[in-house]
């Protein structure tokens, strides 16, 4: 025999074996899945307090559904889109998601409606026990398309110490022209009055959403309200010299870690502040302050814009059926170690006494200053709180916001001029998905 | 034809089936999807707008190439950060190769430290140069300014007049390790005795280096050019952890701008068209590099 013909026949055997073996691995695959239904879950957590929650839900699950098997695949928010439409894209869908801004999902035909099952009397959802603005926030083209486990709601956070040494009280911060005030006397050497994470285009994007909520309602896409968007455009600029320059390159964790080393005095921020900062300096949260952001020239009031983040179930899921049982086991029992975790509830039936414990466990050095300030994040939305709009091309919109604002606030651009290029851009972005 | 083919397979059945594999892995994971991104690219495909939209032949390109200023702004940006990277990384690896090459003690230890960099996470070492840059606690404004070579801090990273040279040397720093170590295997395959020869002629060293070490490490420089300039062609991750493009689109290069077009606009034939775009010209390149390399030899 030829080494030839050997080797031909030895690599016939083998691609045989080879066959017989992958043939039994999905018989054997299949034999399994037959007894256990697989779900898999997006979950942008990834802090230790985030994975406690996650093996928690899955020791739940586990218990109560035996034949389901959760897996739970951590990523950071950033990455929880671009990951779903890769997954899309190749055909391969997880089951459920944790989910902020809808639009670009459900623009993307992602998401599962969930109306039929929140009004079905064969599951336990009550919409009366969630706050209406969060479920609004939930809610596209009249479709509920996430169930709100946490609400967030977004304001300024003040250190009080820092302003009071610059001789104000919040209760002075009222309009922007008190920030300015403010932000100039707490102005000095290294400590600044303001900041923003510059570097990252959603976020400077968040800040003007929180500031321009302030003035009469004005979110970053309406270039249309020349008046009100100049105005913005000249409050970031007013502020400039009171912020540091070097914020420009910041992401949220260097602005966090500036504000926490007491060298910036306010920052535009929601109700996951106390999860973000309590690991850098637990005594910050003592010291800080939430009020609603303080009202701009054309408005009489301030604007609390309220968000939520919550758990969706993916439209092409293979087990919807399953995957509404593991969101169920959330909205009965892990509501309230979520929102303790991180702070506001999305629920109106749960109270303080349910959430306290859970927050407990996470803030334990500063429980009461925690509490306190959640106390300040609720009063603000029950009194000015808005459902921050989901707009559609935002992440299309961020990058050109943030040139601007930078533009204005650290290269001393002229503001009419900005308006004018930036109006273009978004116009032209809004034309481009109508 | 293809009784001749069937014929071939036949003879060399063994070969066919030892190919096999790698020639399924190439069709399935390399042309599948350059043939994919090229037909996504000649589609107005956007995950944001529904599937009513489709083929729209080189509207894509077109659009790229005479409406959209930030293409020629990544594309300005990628030859800047790409050709900057490898000339520098050449000559710091080269000088680090010959400096390794000379017999001393601490040699092993010197050629392990060197590869640290290279070994080193990418986003771990993009994370640690950011702070190292920061503009308000940074290590780098630290030591500048307690030298007194600098009155106030910079911000290295959001600063237009200074945001490329501080990319361009973390990407240096980052890749030189590998052409040091390929430049030093190559200059330690050059015979003793042609330098013994020179020095008997009465060469002084530079004339050595000029005469006989370059000439014979050139081949070897010229594969590690190409391999490097591959290398930093496709380099996204480093400048999505540095600056994520920006400020605003400032720092794009069409690696990052390929990213955000399909991955944050959603806007796949345009991603699709930046991909290709951006291959061509490295075609282009490579083919370049090949004729010039031809015409030497």
């Amino acid at each position: 025999m030829s080494i030839h013909h050997f080797l031909g026949r030895s690599l016939t055997i083998l691609f045989a074996i080879a066959m017989i073996f992958f043939a039994s691995a999905a018989a054997w695959a299949e034999g399994s899945s037959e007894d256990v239904t697989e779900l898999r879950m997006l979950y942008p957590g990834t802090s230790e307090i985030e994975r406690e929650w996650a093996a928690d839900l899955q020791d739940l699950v586990s218990e109560r559904y035996p034949e389901y098997d959760l897996q739970i695949e951590f990523l950071v928010w950033d990455e929880m889109e671009p990951t779903l439409t890769t997954m899309m894209e190749a055909g391969d869908y997880p089951d459920l998601m944790m989910t902020q801004s809808l639009s670009n999902l459900v623009a993307m035909d992602a998401l599962m409606p969930l109306d039929e099952y929140f009004d079905s009397d064969e599951r336990s959802f009550e919409r009366d026990n969630f706050i209406p603005s969060t479920l609004e926030f939930s809610t596209v083209d009249g479709n509920l398309y996430s169930m709100p486990v946490l609400a967030i709601s977004y304001g300024l956070i003040v250190n009080e110490d820092m302003l009071n040494d610059a001789g104000y009280e919040v209760s002075d911060l009222e309009t922007w022209d008190d920030i300015y005030e403010a932000a100039d006397a707490m102005t000095e050497g290294e400590n600044y009055g303001y900041s923003f994470a510059g570097g990252v285009d959603r976020f400077v994007f968040r800040d003007v959403m929180i500031s321009g909520h302030s003035n009469d309602g004005l979110d970053p896409s309406q270039v249309d309200r020349e008046q009100e968007y100049t105005e913005l455009l000249e409050f970031y600029q007013e502020l400039g010299p009171y912020m540091p320059d070097a914020q420009v390159t910041w992401d949220y964790a260097d602005m966090f870690r500036s504000y926490s080393n007491e060298t910036i005095g306010m920052i535009a921020n929601g109700s996951y502040f106390s999860a973000n900062v309590y690991d850098l300096n637990p005594e910050i949260i003592e010291k800080s302050r939430f009020v609603p952001f303080p009202t701009g020239p054309s408005a009489s009031e301030p604007q609390v814009p309220t968000s939520n983040a919550g758990f969706a179930v993916i439209r092409e899921s293979e087990n919807p059926e399953a995957a509404l049982d593991v969101l169920e086991l959330i909205y009965e029992e892990m509501s309230a170690q979520q929102a303790g975790a991180v702070n506001l509830t999305a629920r109106t039936d749960l109270t303080a006494e349910d959430i306290a414990p859970h927050a407990e466990e996470v803030y334990p050095e500063v429980i009461d200053s925690h509490l306190d300030l959640l106390d300040e994040f609720i009063s603000s939305a029950d009194e000015y709180g808005v459902a921050m709009p989901d707009i559609l091309g935002r992440s299309r919109m961020e990058p050109e916001i943030q040139e601007a604002i930078l533009n204005v606030a650290h290269e001393d651009g002229d503001v009419q001029s900005t308006y004018d290029s930036l109006s273009e851009e978004i116009m032209s972005i809004r034309e481009d998905l109508e | 034809m293809l009784h001749s083919l069937a014929k071939s397979i036949k003879k060399n059945r063994t070969a066919y089936y030892l190919v096999a594999p790698v020639a399924l892995y190439i069709l399935a994971f390399q042309l599948y999807p350059v043939i994919e991104t090229l037909r996504v690219s000649l589609t107005d495909m956007s995950l944001l707008s529904g599937s009513e939209r489709g083929f729209i032949g080189l509207g894509n390109y077109r659009s790229l190439l005479f409406d959209t200023p930030v293409f020629w702004l990544a594309f300005r940006n990628h030859l800047l950060f790409v050709f900057s990277s490898l000339i520098l990384q050449l000559v710091l690896g080269l000088s680090a190769a010959v400096a390794l090459n000379r017999g001393s003690r601490w040699n092993s230890a010197a050629r392990g430290a060197t590869l640290i960099p290279w070994v080193a996470p990418i986003v771990v070492m993009g994370i640690i140069w950011r702070w190292i840059y920061d503009g308000q606690f940074g290590i780098l404004n630290y030591i500048l300014v307690q030298l007194g070579i600098l009155e106030e801090s910079v911000v290295w990273l959001g600063n237009a007049n200074v945001v490329w040279p501080a990319i361009i040397l973390t990407s240096v720093w980052k890749g030189f390790p590998y052409m040091t170590i390929m430049l030093l295997a190559g200059l330690q395959g050059i015979p003793d005795n042609l330098y013994e020869v020179a020095s008997m002629d009465g060469a002084t060293k530079p004339r050595k280096f000029v005469s006989i070490t370059l000439p014979l490490l050139l081949p070897v420089m010229s594969i590690v050019s190409v391999a490097s300039l591959i290398i930093s062609w496709t380099k996204f991750d480093l400048i999505w952890v540095l600056t994520q493009g920006g400020p605003g689109q400032r720092t794009e290069i069409l690696a990052s701008y390929v990213y955000r077009l399909t991955f944050r606009f959603y806007e796949m034939g345009g991603g699709a068209a930046v991909a290709t775009l951006s291959s061509l010209l490295m075609l282009v390149i490579f083919a370049g590099y090949l004729l010039i390399v031809r015409g030497r030899e």
